[in-house]
C-alpha cells in the first residue's frame, strides 16, 4: 500500500473523514427539475480481457489510451471514459476458497459488493452498491433499480450469475427481453411527456376502475408479506422485502400511478419493438433487445439504476458463432497464451462483448440532454469479474460518462494498488451518497478521485 | 475428418493439491454450517398462517387424543426450515389443480435458480419484482377467465362470496384461511362488487390469492407457541407431501385428512404418502429428483460446436432429454423403482433419432423401449443426456465427469479449486484427449486432486462430447481404463463406462449418496451438522426397502423431520 493510501486508511480510523480525498456530494433529492437526473448502470462482462488486447498503451501510466483492439467499438466515445489501471480485488481473493468456481464466482459475488461476509450457499449481509443507491433514490422514478442479464440465468454455472444482493438475498437478472418489456411498459406503451388536452371521460372513468381494482389486489397482497415477514425468521426478511419492492413496482404500474415514470426530455421516450428472442438461440438477437430495453428504460426515466449482465461466467458450453467462435468462451481465458488460435478467438468474443456494451453507451451519447448528453449525466461501470490472466487483479474497469460534470473523463486513472472497494465507494459519492465504505471495511480505505 | 480442438479448455481445478492437500481425505457429506438458516419465529407474532387467531393450530390438535405423537428427544438434530417458494412446475400445477385447468398454463415465468443440484432450494428462490410482475399476469389471465359460481336466492351474493371465499382460500392457501384473512378477502369482494358487479368481486379474489404470499410460499413453521421445538400443523404436513411426491398443492383427500387431523403420526403420514405415490403426479415429482441428481438438466443448456458435431441438433439435444425422463418414468414409476435399474438397466426409452445416435434399430414413431449394446451402455450414467451434459462444447470432459461421480453420485466433497490457476496446457492435435489431461496432471501442483477425479473420467472415454461411444479418437485407439480410489467399498481398476456404472451400483457409498441427495431434494436445503445420522438412517430404509426409490421416499416422509422442526 503506498503512502497516499495508508494516510487514507489512518485518517480513516480517526474518523478524520473531512480530510478525506473530496467526493463531491451531488444532492440528487435537491435536484432542480429542470436539472437531468443522475443515472448509475453497472454492466459486468464476463472473464476479462487479455492485456495485450486492451491496447499498446495499458502500461503507460498516464498516457492516452489507443482504443483499438478489444475496445476499439469504444474509440467514438474515449473522451467519456476513464479507465482504471492497478486497481486490485483482495476481496475477490479471500472469498474464492469456497466458490464452486472459484476466481469467477468470487469475483461475480464481489465486484460490485466487496462483502466478505458469505459462505458458499449464505451471503450474510452481502448488498450490492446499486440496491445501495436505489435504497437512497430509488423511489423518485416508477422503477427503483433494474437488474438484467443476457443469458445469465444457468444451472450449469450458478455462481456465474451471481452479482446483485440486497442485504444476503440473491437478486436473479431478467434475461427474458418479452417479460421486461412488460414490466417497463405494462400497458404496452411508453409514459406519456403531461399533456394539457383534456383527457377522455370514459377512458378516465375506466382508468379510475382499473387503478381502484389493482389497488386492491396490491393492498392485499402488502397486507399477506407483511403479515408474512412477522412470523418469519430474520434470515427471511430480505427476500421478503424483495417481494414487496415488487408489490410496490405493481402498484406504480397500474393507471394514473400519478407523475412517476413521466419523460424528461419528452420526446424520444419509445417503447421498442425487440420482439422476443430466446436466450438460447438468438443471443445476439436477445443482446440487442436488452441493450435496448435498458436504454429505453433509462431514457424514458422509468429507472435511473440498473446492473446488467453479458452472460454467465466460467461457462465453456456458450458459444459464439457468430463471430466464427465455436469453443467455450471459459477455457479461451486459460488458453489464450498457449495458442494464436485461442488468443484470436478470445478477442473476437470480447471484442464482441465490447462492442455489445458500445451500443448501449452510444445510445446515451447519441441522446441530447440539457446542453450535452444523456451519457453526460451517466455513470457507467464496465467491469468484468476477472483479469484475462484468471486472477482477480488488476480489476479491469472504466467508467464511461460525466455523471453531471462530477468525474473528468477522457483519461485513465492509476489507482496505485487500491482495492476496488475503493471504486465502488468513489461511485456511491459520485452518486450522491455520503457513505465512507463498502463491504469489508478492511479493504475500503476511501474513495478514489474521480473528478 | 473432425477438427482437433484448437486448444486446450479450461482447467479450473488445477493445482488444488497444491494448496489444499486433496491427497489428504475426501471429504464426506455435510460441510453447510448454517445452524438455521429457517424460521426462527419470533415471539411476538401476530395472528400466523396455520393458526387460529386463538394461536392452537388449525387442524387438529397436535397434542394428547389417540393420534397424538411424542416429540423426538431434545437431543435429536432437527433441520430448519427456509421458506420456500414455489418451483416453476410446482407453482403451475398448483394453479392447473385449484381452476382445474386442462392443461398447464404456459405464461413464461423466471426460470428457477439452481443450488446444490436441485431447483427447489429454499435459500435460492425468492420473488423478485420481474416474477411478480409475471405472477400477477398470469393470475389476471386465469382469473379473467374464471367462472364464478352462480349465487341463487335466497343466498345473497355477500353469503355466497363467503363461501367461496372459505372454500377457495382453503384450497389455495393449503389450510383454513384465518377469520382475519377471511374478513380481508371479503373486503376485496366487496369492493370489486361495488365497482362491478359479483362474478367480478369472485374473480379479483381469485386474481389476489393466485399470487398471494400464502400460496407462493411454503412456510412449515409450526406453531410459535410450542418454542424451539415445533411440531408441524397437519396442513403444513400436507404441503410438504403434496409439493413432494406431486410437485402439486394437496389434493382434496389430503386436505380432508388434515381437516380430520390423520397426518400427525409417521403411520398416517406414510399412510398418504403411498396413496400420494401411486397417483400420476408422483411420476413428474420424482423423475425430477432423479434429473437432478443425475445432473440432466444442463443438457438443455449446453451448446455444442457444430463443426465438431453436426448431428447435435436443438432436437437431439431435446430427445436426451426426453429419453433420460421417460427412462425413469420407466424405471420409478411403472418398473421395479431401484436404484440398481437406474444405474444399470441395458434398455432406455429412445425415438429414432435417438436409435441412430446409440446405432440400434429405428423404433419408428414416437419413444419406445429398446435394448441398448450391454458393452456400451448401462443406466444413467451411460445416457446420451448425462455424458453430454457433463462435457464441453467440442470434446468430452474426463474432469467434470470425474468430479460429477465422485461428488454427485459418491457425495464427497472436494476441496475448492484455488483463486489462481495456472493457464492450461498446449493443445496437441496428436494425442487424444486423455493423453492430453494425463500430461497435464502429472503436473505435481494438479496431481493432489487430479489423482481423484481424472481415472475415473477416463473410465468414460468410450464417450465423446456428445456422448457417442467411440473407440478411437484422432485416429488412435481410446484408453478407457480408469480408477476408483478413496472409496468406501468400490477402490480398484475398471475399465469403461458400463463396468464403472456397475460398480457404483453396488456400492454402499453410492446408495447412501441417493438417499443423502433425496433428503435435501425432499427438504429444499443441504444437512446441517448433526444430521448425518438420519441421513444414514434413510441409507438404511433404502437398503431394507430393496434399493426402491419410492420407499426411499416414504421413508424420508416418516423420518421425525418432516414431522417435526428446530428453531432457534
Amino acid at each position: 500500500m503506498n503512502a497516499l493510501f495508508r494516510r487514507r486508511a489512518l485518517l480513516k480510523q480517526l474518523g478524520a473523514a473531512a480530510f478525506l480525498a473530496t467526493p463531491v456530494f451531488r444532492s440528487v433529492l435537491a435536484e432542480a427539475q429542470s436539472t437531468a437526473p443522475l443515472r448509475l448502470i453497472m454492466i459486468h462482462f464476463p472473464s476479462g480481457v487479455s492485456m495485450t488486447s486492451l491496447g499498446a498503451d495499458y502500461d503507460i501510466a498516464g498516457s492516452t489510451w489507443s482504443f483499438d483492439h478489444v475496445l476499439g467499438s469504444l474509440a467514438d466515445v474515449k473522451s467519456d471514459i476513464v479507465i482504471f489501471e492497478n486497481v486490485s480485488n483482495p476481496v475477490s481473493e479471500l472469498v474464492a476458497t469456497f466458490n464452486e468456481l472459484e476466481g469467477h464466482g468470487a469475483g461475480m459475488r464481489t465486484m460490485w459488493t466487496s462483502s466478505t461476509n458469505q459462505s458458499e450457499t449464505n451471503w450474510g449481509d452481502t448488498t450490492s452498491i446499486d440496491q445501495i443507491v436505489a435504497q437512497a433514490y430509488g423511489s423518485r422514478t416508477r422503477i427503483p433499480n433494474l437488474n438484467l442479464g443476457v443469458l445469465t440465468a444457468r444451472n450449469l454455472t450458478k455462481e456465474g450469475q451471481r452479482a446483485v444482493f440486497n442485504n444476503g438475498t440473491w437478486i436473479q437478472p431478467v434475461g427474458d427481453p418479452a417479460a421486461l418489456f412488460t414490466r417497463l411498459f405494462p400497458n404496452s406503451t411508453a409514459p406519456a411527456a403531461p399533456t394539457s388536452a383534456a383527457p377522455d371521460p370514459a377512458a378516465a372513468a375506466e382508468a379510475a376502475y382499473l387503478r381502484a381494482r389493482g389497488k386492491s389486489r396490491i393492498d392485499q397482497l402488502t397486507a399477506e408479506i407483511t403479515s408474512i415477514k412477522g412470523i418469519a425468521g430474520t434470515e427471511e426478511q430480505a427476500k421478503l422485502d424483495l417481494h414487496l419492492t415488487g408489490l410496490r413496482e405493481l402498484e406504480t404500474s397500474l393507471p394514473n400511478s400519478g407523475g412517476m415514470g413521466q419523460v424528461f426530455q419528452g420526446t424520444t421516450c419509445a417503447a421498442p419493438n425487440v420482439g422476443n428472442p430466446s436466450p438460447r438461440d438468438d443471443l445476439p438477437g436477445t443482446a440487442a433487445a436488452m441493450n435496448e430495453l435498458l436504454y429505453q428504460a433509462i431514457n424514458c426515466d422509468i429507472t435511473r439504476i440498473a446492473t446488467m449482465q453479458f452472460m454467465s461466467t466460467g461457462d465453456d458450453t456458450i458459444l459464439y458463432p457468430w463471430v466464427g467462435v465455436n469453443s467455450g468462451h471459459h477455457g479461451m481465458e486459460h488458453g489464450w497464451r498457449e495458442s494464436d488460435q485461442a488468443k484470436a478467438d478470445y478477442d473476437a468474443v470480447q471484442t464482441w462483448l465490447m462492442s455489445q456494451i458500445a451500443v448501449f453507451i452510444k445510445r446515451l451519447k447519441n441522446t441530447p440532454e440539457g446542453n450535452g448528453s444523456m451519457l453526460d449525466n451517466s455513470l457507467v461501470l464496465v467491469n468484468s469479474e476477472m483479469w484475462g490472466e484468471h486472477t482477480a487483479s488488476p480489476v479491469i474497469a472504466f467508467i464511461a460518462g460525466k455523471a453531471g460534470g462530477l468525474i473528468r473523463s477522457g483519461r485513465n486513472l492509476d489507482a496505485r494498488g487500491a482495492a476496488h472497494s475503493n471504486l465502488l465507494l468513489s461511485i456511491m459519492n459520485t452518486m450522491g451518497l455520503p457513505n465512507t465504505n463498502v463491504g469489508d471495511p478492511k479493504f475500503c480505505s476511501g474513495p478514489l478521485n474521480l473528478a | 475428418m473432425r477438427p482437433i480442438s484448437r486448444y486446450f479448455a479450461s482447467f479450473c481445478f488445477c493445482s488444488w493439491g497444491l494448496q489444499l492437500g486433496c491427497s489428504a481425505e475426501v471429504g464426506q457429506g455435510t460441510k453447510q454450517a448454517s445452524p438455521n438458516n429457517g424460521m426462527g419465529a419470533p415471539g411476538s407474532s401476530p395472528t400466523a398462517p396455520g393458526t387460529d387467531p386463538s394461536g392452537s393450530p388449525t387442524g387438529s390438535s397436535t397434542t394428547g387424543g389417540p393420534g397424538s405423537v411424542t416429540p423426538p428427544p431434545v437431543t435429536a438434530i432437527l433441520g430448519p426450515t427456509a421458506l420456500r417458494r414455489l418451483t416453476d412446475l410446482e407453482y403451475r400445477n398448483t394453479v392447473k389443480a385449484l381452476l382445474s385447468l386442462p392443461a398447464l398454463p404456459t405464461e413464461p415465468l423466471q426460470p428457477d435458480a439452481w443450488s446444490n443440484g436441485f431447483n427447489n432450494f429454499g435459500t435460492a428462490l425468492a420473488v423478485p419484482p420481474t416474477q411478480a410482475s409475471q405472477y400477477a399476469d398470469l393470475a389476471a389471465k386465469y382469473a379473467q377467465s374464471f367462472a364464478a359460481p352462480a349465487c341463487t336466492p335466497p343466498m345473497v351474493d355477500a353469503d355466497c362470496a363467503a363461501g367461496f371465499i372459505t372454500g377457495f382460500g382453503k384450497q389455495a392457501f393449503r389450510r383454513p384461511l384465518t377469520p382475519a384473512e377471511q374478513q380481508q378477502y371479503q373486503t376485496v369482494y366487496s369492493d370489486e362488487r361495488a365497482r362491478k358487479d359479483h362474478a367480478s368481486g369472485v374473480r379479483l379474489v381469485v386474481e389476489t390469492m393466485l399470487q398471494s404470499g400464502n400460496l407462493l410460499y411454503r412456510f412449515e413453521l409450526g406453531d410459535a407457541a410450542q418454542g424451539p421445538r415445533r411440531t408441524l400443523s397437519n396442513y403444513e404436513v400436507a404441503g410438504e407431501l403434496s409439493y413432494m411426491l406431486s410437485a402439486s398443492t394437496p389434493d382434496a383427500s389430503l386436505l380432508a385428512a388434515a381437516d380430520a387431523g390423520q397426518l400427525q403420526t409417521p403411520a398416517q403420514i406414510e399412510q398418504a404418502a403411498r396413496r400420494l405415490l401411486a397417483l400420476p403426479g408422483a411420476r413428474d415429482a420424482l423423475r425430477l429428483f432423479v434429473e437432478s441428481f443425475a445432473g440432466v438438466g444442463r443438457v438443455d443448456e449446453v451448446m455444442k460446436d457444430p463443426v465438431v458435431y453436426p448431428s447435435f441438433t436443438a432436437e437431439l439435444r431435446m430427445a436426451m432429454h426426453e429419453e433420460t425422463g421417460r427412462f425413469i418414468n420407466a424405471i420409478v414409476s411403472d418398473g421395479d423403482g431401484t436404484f440398481t435399474s437406474l444405474m444399470t438397466a441395458p434398455y432406455s426409452i429412445v425415438n429414432s433419432s435417438l436409435s441412430k445416435f446409440y446405432g440400434i434399430s429405428d423404433p419408428g414413431p414416437g419413444f419406445s423401449k429398446a435394448s441398448l449394446n450391454p458393452l456400451e451402455r448401462a443406466g444413467l450414467l451411460t445416457q446420451a443426456s448425462v455424458l453430454a451434459a457433463h462435457s464441453k462444447a467440442g470434446e468430452s470432459f474426463p474432469i467434470a465427469r470425474g468430479k460429477f461421480v465422485r461428488v454427485g453420485l459418491l457425495c464427497q466433497t472436494l476441496p475448492a479449486p484455488p483463486a489462481n490457476v495456472p493457464p492450461s496446457p498446449v493443445p496437441n492435435p496428436n494425442l487424444t484427449t486423455r493423453e492430453r489431461f494425463s500430461a497435464h496432471s502429472a503436473d505435481p501442483a494438479c496431481s493432489g486432486c487430479h489423482a481423484l477425479i481424472d481415472p475415473i473420467g477416463f473410465g468414460l472415454e468410450n464417450y465423446d462430447g456428445i456422448g457417442q461411444f467411440r473407440t478411437t479418437e484422432n485416429g488412435k485407439p481410446v484408453d478407457a481404463s480408469g480408477l476408483l480410489t478413496s472409496t468406501r467399498d468400490i477402490d480398484g481398476a475398471f475399465k469403461g463406462g458400463v463396468e464403472l456404472a456397475t460398480k457404483l451400483a453396488s456400492s454402499a457409498e453410492s446408495k447412501a449418496c441417493l438417499a443423502l441427495q433425496a433428503y435435501r431434494w425432499a427438504f429444499g436445503r443441504r444437512e446441517v451438522d448433526g444430521e448425518g445420522a438420519v441421513t444414514e438412517a434413510m441409507a438404511q430404509s433404502l437398503a431394507a426397502g430393496g434399493l426402491d426409490v419410492r420407499e426411499l421416499a416414504v421413508a424420508i416422509t416418516k423420518s421425525d423431520n418432516f414431522l417435526f422442526r428446530s428453531f432457534r
